[in-house]
């Protein structure tokens, strides 16, 4: 593994992304979306900064999920379908560098997109007058590991299926996720254990997104905990590494004509 | 381990079978095919389309696994890592991100290919010289047209200075210009020492450029071989154009070609390259009347070698089909 | 060369996601002990919900139950303490004052819980809500039948539930059997004769007429 390359291939990918047409409408998509909870939150009874808040985050958290599965799947199967991987596989890159500057330059598309949001966030929530802080921040480094995972996932998933395949599995992965906790609740729950322990064998598997929400944090601005950052952390690049790992290992065995 | 050998790709009875679809069909594409390319020479990849020539390339690049057979590049397995780093690959198609320039198309590519900095900056203006890319360098890739993207591409390949350069159909697409430009290029990297190998099935061009040639007819190699020894002495002898009102009587070796070029014109073909065989028909036909509008020598070129070459692996084919059948009943 | 290589990218993925699963855990808890008692008191109000449900209030009511049966699950397994099941109940039943199911379970999950007076409010308000169920009423009458032993409450509660529409027969037996419970055998003869004279069921004809010769004996 060489830096030049990945990073290269990283910087390119993330200009080529920001100049992608899709990435501009997501952006007016979301302005509407806020301007939306602000013009609703008089509404609120009197929950409009929870009102605002909630929306806020909830489409901040969406709206970069829908980045990566557009963007990310789109990314790495244009690569394959439309053949500039032929060009890059002919330069002397491995096949893990091209995977990692590939994430690279989509995690680095994710974070600015992110950084974006937020502002808007911050900005409508000063002008109307309601109080937020640093949880704020917290929330977005948190829907950030989140988008971690994700694209990690759209990387994985391109490696082997087609994009509109991909996009699928990617928002059933989404859905997932955030269900898990509450599934192996419920698993917990189940007379059979076999049945039981199956499930929740699943669910080990699958990323614990519902974990990287942080509303209720913000909302009630509670205490940022120190340990639980690291833990949200080191479990966003943990996982992400092992699903990067198995792109590798697919991308590998595959050929490329 | 590496050994500096003057064999820069050693293909050694390659095949490849792709498999296909839910009904996992096989696809044969490439059979036994055996060749190398010798430091410093331009070889020239032939066939007509689905003869396999791309798969080939993708073969030496390690972009496409061989179902068997084994092979060398630059002295390393195929597709090796560090000997992808002395390889240039022109695809056929330009296949580029839309989003950047071509001058970050150029700064990518270096960076892949490891090149420093201060490196970087040089060859970019190299390459873009050498393709007289200058003017476009700030352009998007989505806005070039063909021509120049195929002329990007092949800055491409050439940016990181490599010893090999595999260039499949680099003419296509391009305008008599810059074919012409792109030949001479070519030329000139022979020149500078480099090896080169060009797939294209359009014959003419590669006669102009390669030392050695091979034809590839669904995935077999049905000649190769240096072009002056495919085409032998290279004369098929002498075409005279001559006007006549009534018909002309010729000694029996001369033939009449089929076509004529107007009514009272007829064009014969006098065959082999004796001087004096010719003068003596020309004698006869001015003792006849007969008036010449011109004289041309008929060297025989690649077109007509290879049109004769794919006739005879045709018959050949449906020979031995026949022979099989036959077998088999 | 290249097997190795598989070989470390396989390993390499199945470390990643068994210590991913270890790191999860530590994650999952330290998020849950911000969250869970939390969570449960940020429940907005079950009018809010109603309202915001823009006409899917049973729904809403749906995913409170469910919530409702996880919370009580999960304390049930470690604690045994439901101290916001009465919050959470009572979100159910305001998003869906049609609920049955749900004021009764409420009802025994706070009895569990030694809240009896709290289980009977619930009770008692889904009766109010819905004056026509047999069913909650009956459920009233058993609630203070077994858990607070109050027998006049229970017989009334009873009494009610088997005039209304649907009531099943064994209502009357039930209150029958709680007014002799409180003494007053006057009432409870006249129900058990309702009982011996009407009732399709032979064996419970001759059961009501025992029980109604022990009643003269006494
Ligand atoms: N991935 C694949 N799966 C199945 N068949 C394939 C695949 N790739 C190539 N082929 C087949 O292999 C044959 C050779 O293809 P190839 O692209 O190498 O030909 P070519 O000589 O480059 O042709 P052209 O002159 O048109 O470029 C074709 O018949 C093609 O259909
Ligand atoms: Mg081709």
């Amino acid at each position: 593994m060489t830096i030049v390359p990945v990073m290269s291939l990283a910087r390119h990918t993330f200009i080529d992304a920001l100049r992608e047409r899709a990435f501009v409408v997501l952006g007016l998509f979301l302005v509407v979306i806020l301007v939306a909870a602000r013009l609703l939150s008089p509404l609120a009874l009197g929950e409009g900064r929870r009102v605002t808040l909630d929306v806020g985050l909830a489409s901040v958290g969406f709206f970069g999920f829908l980045l990566v599965a557009l963007l990310g799947t789109r990314m790495v199967h244009k690569e394959i379908d439309c053949k500039t991987i032929l060009v890059l596989l002919s330069k002397p890159i491995r096949r893990s560098e091209f995977v990692l500057g590939k994430f690279l330059g989509l995690v680095t598309v994710v974070a600015v997109s992110l950084i974006a949001m937020l502002l808007m966030l911050a900005g409508i929530l000063l002008t109307s007058g309601y109080e937020f802080d640093a949880t704020l921040a917290v929330a977005g480094y948190y829907a950030f590991l989140e988008l971690l995972i994700m694209a990690a996932l759209a990387m994985f998933l391109t490696a082997f299926t087609s994009p509109v395949l991909s996009t699928f599995f990617l928002m059933g992965l989404f859905v997932a996720g955030h269900l898990s906790g509450s599934l192996i609740e419920m698993a917990q729950l189940l007379p059979n254990a076999c049945a039981a322990k199956m499930l929740e064998a699943i669910f080990y598997v699958l990323p614990r997104l519902d974990l990287y929400s942080y509303t209720l944090e913000v909302v009630h601005g509670l205490p940022v905990d120190g340990g639980q950052l690291l833990w949200a952390t080191s479990y966003a690049v943990i996982y992400s590494v092992g699903v990067l790992l198995l792109s590798v290992l697919i991308l590998r065995s595959r050929e490329f004509s | 381990m590496r050994a500096e050998c003057d064999q820069l790709l050693i293909l050694d009875k390659i095949s490849k079978t792709f498999t296909t679809g839910f009904r996992r069909r096989k696809v044969p594409v490439l059979r036994d095919v055996s060749l190398t390319l010798g430091r410093g020479e331009v070889f020239g990849l032939l066939g007509p389309n689905g003869a396999g020539k791309t798969t080939l390339m993708k073969i030496a690049l390690g972009l496409v696994r061989p179902s068997s057979g084994r092979g060398l590049l630059l002295g390393g397995p195929l597709g090796d890592l560090q000997a992808r780093e002395r390889v240039g690959f022109q695809p056929e198609q330009p296949y580029l991100y839309p989003g950047l320039t071509a001058g970050e198309t150029l700064d990518l590519m270096a960076g892949l290919s490891r090149l420093s900095r201060a490196r970087t900056a040089a060859r970019i203006d190299r390459v873009a010289e050498q393709c007289s890319l200058g003017k476009y360098l700030r352009t998007p890739v989505r806005k070039l047209s063909r021509g120049w993207l195929q002329r990007l591409t092949l800055a491409c390949a050439l940016l990181s200075d490599p010893e090999l350069l595999l260039l499949d159909e680099p003419l296509g697409g391009l305008d008599p210009e810059a074919r012409l430009a792109v030949k001479d290029l070519i030329l000139s990297l022979r020149a500078e020492g480099k090896t080169v190998m060009v797939s294209s099935h359009i014959l003419p061009d590669v006669e102009a450029l390669a030392d050695r040639v091979a034809l590839l007819r669904d995935g077999v190699i049905i000649a190769s071989g240096r072009i002056s020894e495919l085409l032998g002495s290279g004369s098929e002898g002498v075409e005279v154009e001559i006007e006549c009102q009534r018909p002309i009587q010729l000694p029996e070796f001369c033939t009449l070609a089929r076509e004529r070029v107007a009514s009272n014109r007829a064009r014969w073909l006098v065959p082999g390259d004796d001087p004096a065989r010719l003068q003596h028909v020309l004698a006869s036909l001015l003792r006849q009347g007969a008036s010449i509008h011109a004289i041309t020598p008929q060297r025989r070129d690649l077109e007509a070698f290879f049109t004769q070459a794919m006739e005879r692996a045709r018959t050949e084919a449906e020979g031995s089909a026949w022979n099989s059948v036959e077998v088999a009943s | 060369m290249k097997a190795s290589g598989t070989l470390v990218l396989a390993l390499g993925a199945c470390l990643s996601i068994v210590l991913a699963a270890v790191v999860r855990a530590e994650f999952a808890a330290s998020k849950s002990r911000v969250r869970d008692e939390t969570e449960m008191t940020l429940f907005p109000s079950g009018r809010f919900l109603r309202e915001m449900s823009l006409g899917h209030r049973h729904l809403v009511a749906d995913l409170g139950w469910l919530a409702a049966i996880q919370y009580y699950g999960k304390h049930r397994m470690t604690d045994r303490r439901y101290e916001m099941a009465p919050h959470l109940f009572s979100v159910i039943t305001e998003a869906d004052t049609a609920f049955e199911n749900a004021y009764l379970f409420g009802a025994l999950v706070l009895a569990e819980a030694h809240l009896l007076d709290d289980g009977a409010r619930m009770l008692k308000e889904g009766v109010a809500r819905n004056p026509e169920s047999w069913f909650l009423n009956f459920e009233l009458g058993f609630y203070h039948y077994i858990f607070m032993r109050r027998w006049e409450a229970a017989a009334a509660a009873f009494a009610a539930a088997a005039e209304l529409p649907g009531a099943p027969e064994y209502a009357r037996r039930f209150a029958a059997a709680a007014y002799e419970k409180t003494g007053d055998e006057e009432t409870a003869r006249k129900l058990w004769e309702i009982i011996a004279t009407q009732s399709d069921n032979q064996e419970i004809r001759r059961m009501a007429e025992e029980r109604l010769e022990s009643l003269a004996d006494s």
